[in-house]
């Protein structure tokens, strides 16, 4: 009997292809991996200005995804769980700021929360400041970042059966209770799965953050400075220093919310 | 108890339409019909899952709970779904019933375990759970919550015929116990068994209701009739009081004295009905010549559809012949004996 071989014609293109596209993506983080000198790495470790770059990256991204995740995940209940008349318009505004570019997001931001403003001035006045400050780039992050949180979070909470939730008011429970203790829990995996991409993509911001605040430093900008200033030898370690830290949270957190094995 | 008034609620196409139901305290109450009858959406409506339209009203004990928030009704539903909640253990998913937690809960707790058989059941994780066990869980989780009225959607639909014979006894041994149910389902049988008081539900409506056995019995017309299984029932006038027709060319001479001139329901009991061999052309009354349409397995014998001006079903015991004796358009003479015949008057 002639074994049939086990890849068709169909399926090698579709392997090649994809293949393909994982190259792209592949090609310039290896490349820039395998081109950086493991010497300039430890010296950019210990150079002072990239450490405490990459903290203020981290922190600043993590707060404003905690602080946007507050407002966020009952809004991502309401847009799974309730229909209203231009429900359609609040969707599409909530993925605005993936669609136009971040240096006019950061523009258009400014426009709101510099000193020239009401709510800048009314800030300043309570003695806080945006421009130039981590304030400032927390907002810059979390306007870009938000949609991703929002759209992960309502597609987890619409996969939870009405049926259940129904069920649980059904016991007497209030609203209050069922979103507590059935929706959230059961959509856990979706919201964390939109807290690790709000976060990633808040970490990884450049065009917004720029314009509402050059300094203090997040690494991208920091990337960029290095880049404009000293050439490529000097932004590539701080650019491998920066992935690899952006990575290890990424897989940490996906780790995270793997889902378990289903056995059959 | 439960009183349901003028409910006309339209949802996309469908229609439901109930003038009037009441439903006294400890009954058992089964809406039975086909699907897409409306029985679900019935039940959502008293359990506040859809709310009805004025001049609607659902009245539980006199008090009118027609605009109550479902989670404030104590009306305790048991849906068609799986509705355990998958991240809570089978213990947590009962507590969840209970607002607060005291002495009181534990005892309550250790009851329902107990009449459910669940104590080997509580530490596990709901997915582990068979369809028997889910039903079982569910009953005692929303028992749990003290309900005035149980609601059950085809309770008895996701589980195997074991299961559910444990799952009936269990449901009669609760309403025994005072508990008032309403229980929905598309089987007839299993109406029959269980109710203390059934409705017919047909296209929105409540079309009989009335004990099992008078529903049985009487049935009000062709849907109801044949939803409890009659094969063959049909309108009918009595000409003389001897003779009753369906229709201009059917028929029947009858043994007994009927009022003449009436309408009548006639129910031909298929088991009952006689093939005469061709060879011996019968000269008996109530005797058709038909042509066969149709021949198909029904256990435990054969089932032929047998055009005699009227369609009348034929149920032949097959014994141990495998095969249809008669094929479709072999030509047939049928026999109705006295005692497959069921006369309605009304």
């Amino acid at each position: 009997m002639v074994k049939h071989s086990q890849y068709s014609a169909f399926t090698l293109a579709l392997l090649f292809l994809g293949g393909l596209v994982l190259l792209f993506i592949l090609a310039p983080l290896l490349n820039i991996t395998f081109n950086t000198s493991l010497s300039s790495i430890t010296e950019t470790i210990e150079d002072h200005e990239v450490g405490q770059s990459i903290w203020l990256t981290l922190w600043t991204s993590m707060v404003a995804t905690l602080v946007l995740g507050l407002g966020s995940i009952p809004l991502a209940y309401v847009l799974a769980h309730r229909n209203f008349r231009l429900k359609r318009l609040v969707q599409g505004i909530i993925d605005l700021p993936v669609v136009i570019p971040h240096s006019a997001a950061g523009i258009a931001i400014l426009g709101v929360i510099s000193r020239d403003s009401w709510l800048g001035q009314a800030a300043e006045s309570a003695g806080l400041e945006f421009v130039g400050h981590p304030a400032g780039i927390m907002v810059a992050m979390a306007f870009v970042s938000v949609p991703y949180l929002i759209n992960a979070a309502r597609d987890g909470f619409a996969q939870v059966p009405d049926r259940i939730e129904k069920a649980a008011l059904n016991l007497g429970a209030s609203p209050a209770r069922v979103f507590f203790r059935i929706s959230t829990p059961l959509a856990w995996r979706s919201i964390v799965s939109g807290l690790i991409l709000m976060f990633a993509r808040g970490m990884s911001e450049f065009g917004a953050v720029v314009i509402i605040a050059y300094h203090p430093m997040i690494t991208p900008v920091l990337i960029y400075e290095r880049f404009g200033a000293f050439g490529l030898e000097y932004a590539r370690p701080v650019s491998v220093i920066f992935i690899a830290v952006c990575l290890s949270f990424f897989i940490l957190l996906r780790m995270l919310v793997k889902e378990p094995k289903r056995h059959a | 108890m439960l009183n349901i008034q003028n409910i006309h609620t339209r949802l996309d196409s469908f229609e439901l339409d109930i003038a009037e139901l009441s439903i006294d305290k400890g009954e058992y109450f089964v809406l039975a019909g086909p699907s897409g009858s409306g029985k679900t959406i019935l039940l959502e409506l008293i359990a506040g899952i859809y709310k009805t339209r004025p001049p609607g009203k659902i009245l539980l004990d006199g008090k009118d709970i027609t605009h109550h928030k479902m989670q404030d009704r104590k009306v305790g539903m048991v849906f068609q779904d799986n509705t355990l909640f998958p991240h809570l253990s089978v213990l947590k998913n009962i507590e969840f019933a209970f607002k607060h937690k005291n002495q009181e809960r534990a005892k309550i707790v250790e009851r329902l375990a107990g009449q459910f058989r669940l104590h080997d059941l509580l530490a596990r994780d709901p997915k582990t759970l068979s369809g028997g066990e889910i039903q079982r869980v569910v009953l005692a989780r929303t028992l749990a919550s003290n309900p005035d009225i149980l609601l059950l959607d085809e309770p008895l639909s996701a589980i195997d015929t074991s299961q559910k014979d444990q799952l009936k006894i269990l449901l009669r041994q609760l309403n025994r116990q005072g508990q008032t149910i309403i229980h929905v389902t598309h089987d007839f049988e299993e109406a029959y068994t269980l109710a203390t008081k059934m409705g017919i539900m047909h296209q929105g409506k409540i079309v009989s209701t009335g004990s099992p056995q008078s529903i049985y019995q009487n049935p009000k017309n062709n849907f109801v009739a044949r939803f409890c299984g009659y094969k063959n029932y049909f309108e009918a006038q009595t000409a003389d009081n001897k003779k009753l027709c369906i229709g201009k060319n059917i028929c029947l001479e009858l043994r007994g004295d009927i009022a003449p001139n009436s309408n009548c329901k006639l129910l031909i009991d298929e088991r009952k009905i006689e093939f005469i061999a061709q060879t011996a052309k019968s000269q008996q009354i109530n005797t058709f010549d038909g042509i066969v349409e149709d021949a198909y397995n029904a256990l435990p014998g054969i089932e032929y559809r047998i055009d005699i001006g009227i369609q009348v079903i034929v149920w032949e015991n097959s014994g141990t012949i495998s095969r249809p004796k008669y094929h479709p358009k072999d030509r047939v003479q049928i026999h109705f004996p006295d005692d497959s015949l069921r006369i309605i008057m009304g």
